[in-house]
């Protein structure tokens, strides 16, 4: 029992947290949580990281004794099931009775209620650590927004608007009581505004403002170079040759009136079925129709399509997607044109597209696709 | 198709879906500091989550987030050079038998079957059905004569014994290998 003591030492809390990680885990396999029941699991996740760490280790051991080869028949089991008393349940497990998340830990007496009492204080601490750390992030108003290789988030805004942002992306939502501003750190976002006259929703990129009163737009900032596309609606662009002043949390008032985009001689307006094209160094807009402006938008079902496209960017769009990279091996190649339409999912067909082409040689091993120049005949 | 046959497969595409993270975090886990600092992580992450993702399915979101960052640490670990050789990222990659996990996995069987086996008889056998029959709470509920809600204490109750039993072992994200006689 010296390992026990030592674990108890070390985490006074342990115990507890087992409990009601176990409780949670079992309760998530095959039941269908009511919304107050997965909101007190978040609730439970966020207060610790030990109780994440105790959740994970649990779905692992729930593995493990998957993995473990069966020795008993279901019929057996069921029926071994049913023979075990009510009470020689509850007399083996007396000590280690299964705490509800909501159960005070400092309801024992004695020896025991000590212990408890000293866990429920280090627990508190802890939150309150936490706590802490979670207010040094400015959080208030500023969110930020991230997504990894091959991740795709969609979210709702406070007032109603709807995010969806690609992956390898990076976006601040930065709301006032004068604009809902979102600033584009990086990436590519498709933005559905709720209508509202009085309060303008703004994004924000190194180069360009771009504002809407209530449209659907997409905002590609993956480069220096700002690309919107917008799918209903109106926009406004204002380009920005300097840094935004919206990076401070509030933005001070723009122009005379306060109406959101500044100088007005600047600002282009771009229109449904339109796409424009932010350059950051000269701040040149340059707007042209597009035929099917969800060419733009079908990253969202993970869609590629490229029209002349360079292949060094199309091969980086393709690794945003993919944790196998697709790698150029010759930079003779990344300015050789591409158009076609993929699958985000699929290097591997997308090579072999190439190789057909004789645009370049694929070779793809395990963990990556390399692509050489076509062999001279 | 039996609701216990459909449950099997369930079953079987979730624990396939998750193997990758599992095999990972077992060896990160086997050593408690990185336990910790990837449980630290995992949880800062889920903190920058917003609270609507994480309320619509918090267990898929803590699946993504570990695995994610189980991708990033070895993408990270990778150009250092240090790693590069080592067979670390295949076995993440690829799996299951080396010799290596191979040896670490038998004795843990050996751990876990015998936590298993100082479980109360109905007790094992409800963590039996669930674990490795892949049968659904409601189903263990409807064959033993049990409330759900019953099987449920119970289940938890088991995995929660089977846990402490293992960490007093020392296994199971513990630090030594050995079973203790």
């Amino acid at each position: 029992m010296k390992d026990k003591q030592h674990y108890n030492a070390r985490y006074p809390y342990g115990a507890r947290i087992i409990d009601e990680a176990a409780d949670w885990f079992t309760r998530l396999q095959d039941t269908e949580l009511s919304c107050e029941d997965r909101e007190a699991f978040a609730d439970w996740l966020s207060a610790s990281p030990e109780h994440v760490r105790e959740y994970l280790t649990l779905a692992n051991l729930h593995a493990d004794i998957g993995e473990l080869p069966p020795t008993r028949s279901v019929e057996d089991l069921v029926e071994l099931a049913g023979q075990g008393h009510p009470e020689n349940v509850i007399s083996l497990n007396a000590v280690e009775r299964v705490a509800k998340p909501d159960d005070s830990p400092a309801s024992g007496t004695g020896r025991a209620g000590r212990v408890k009492r000293i866990a429920a204080l280090a627990a508190g601490l802890v939150v309150i650590a936490l706590a802490c750390v979670w207010w040094l992030y400015p959080h208030a108003n500023v969110a930020t927004y991230t997504t990894s290789i091959g991740e795709q988030k969609s979210f709702p805004l406070s007032d109603g608007s709807i995010v969806t942002l690609n992956a390898v992306s990076k976006l601040r939502i930065h709301y006032t009581e004068q604009y809902r501003d979102v600033q584009l750190l990086s990436g590519e976002a498709l933005f559905a505004v709720a209508k509202n006259k009085l309060r303008p929703f703004r994004v924000l990129t190194n180069d360009s403002v771009i504002q809407a009163v209530g449209t659907q737009f997409n905002v590609n900032h993956r480069y220096a170079d700002t690309t919107v596309t917008v799918v209903e609606g109106t926009v406004e662009i204002r380009p920005v040759v300097s840094q935004p002043q919206f990076t401070r949390p509030a933005p001070a008032s723009e122009g005379s009136s306060g109406e959101g985009l500044g100088a007005r001689s600047s600002i282009i307006r771009v229109t449904k079925g339109q796409r424009a094209h932010v350059d950051a160094q000269d701040a040149a807009i340059t707007v042209s129709t597009v035929v099917d402006a969800t060419v733009d938008t079908a990253w969202r079902e993970r869609h590629l399509t490229f029209e002349s496209r360079p292949l060094g960017e199309v091969v980086a769009e393709f690794n945003l997607y993919n944790e196998h990279p697709i790698e150029i091996r010759d930079a003779g190649l990344n300015s050789t044109q591409v158009s076609g339409s993929f699958n985000a999912n699929d290097p591997q067909s997308f090579a072999l597209f190439l190789e057909a082409a004789k645009l370049a040689k694929p070779k793809i091993e395990s963990d990556k696709i390399l692509l050489m120049p076509m062999a001279t005949p | 198709m039996t609701d216990a046959k459909r449950n099997t497969q369930f079953s079987d595409v979730f624990r396939e879906q998750r193997g990758r993270l599992y095999h990972y975090l077992k060896r990160r886990l086997a050593n408690e500091d990185d336990a910790q600092e990837l449980a630290q992580e995992s949880f800062l992450r889920l903190l920058r989550v917003t609270r609507v993702d994480l309320v619509a399915d918090p267990q898929a979101y803590l699946y993504r987030v570990a695995r994610n960052l189980a991708y990033e640490k070895e993408a990270k670990r990778l150009p250092a050079g240090s790693w590069a050789d080592d067979s670390e990222l295949e076995q993440v990659e690829d799996t299951r038998d080396t010799p290596d996990t191979v040896a670490e996995q038998t004795s843990l069987a050996e751990s876990i079957q015998r936590v298993i086996e100082e479980l109360s008889p109905r007790n094992q056998a409800i963590l039996l059905l669930f674990c490795q029959h892949g049968l659904s709470q409601r189903e263990i509920s409807d064959r033993v004569g049990l409330s759900k809600s019953m099987v449920q204490k119970c289940l938890a109750q088991a995995i929660a014994h089977c846990r402490k039993g293992l960490q007093s072992l020392g296994k199971h994200n513990g630090s030594r290998q050995g079973v203790r006689p």
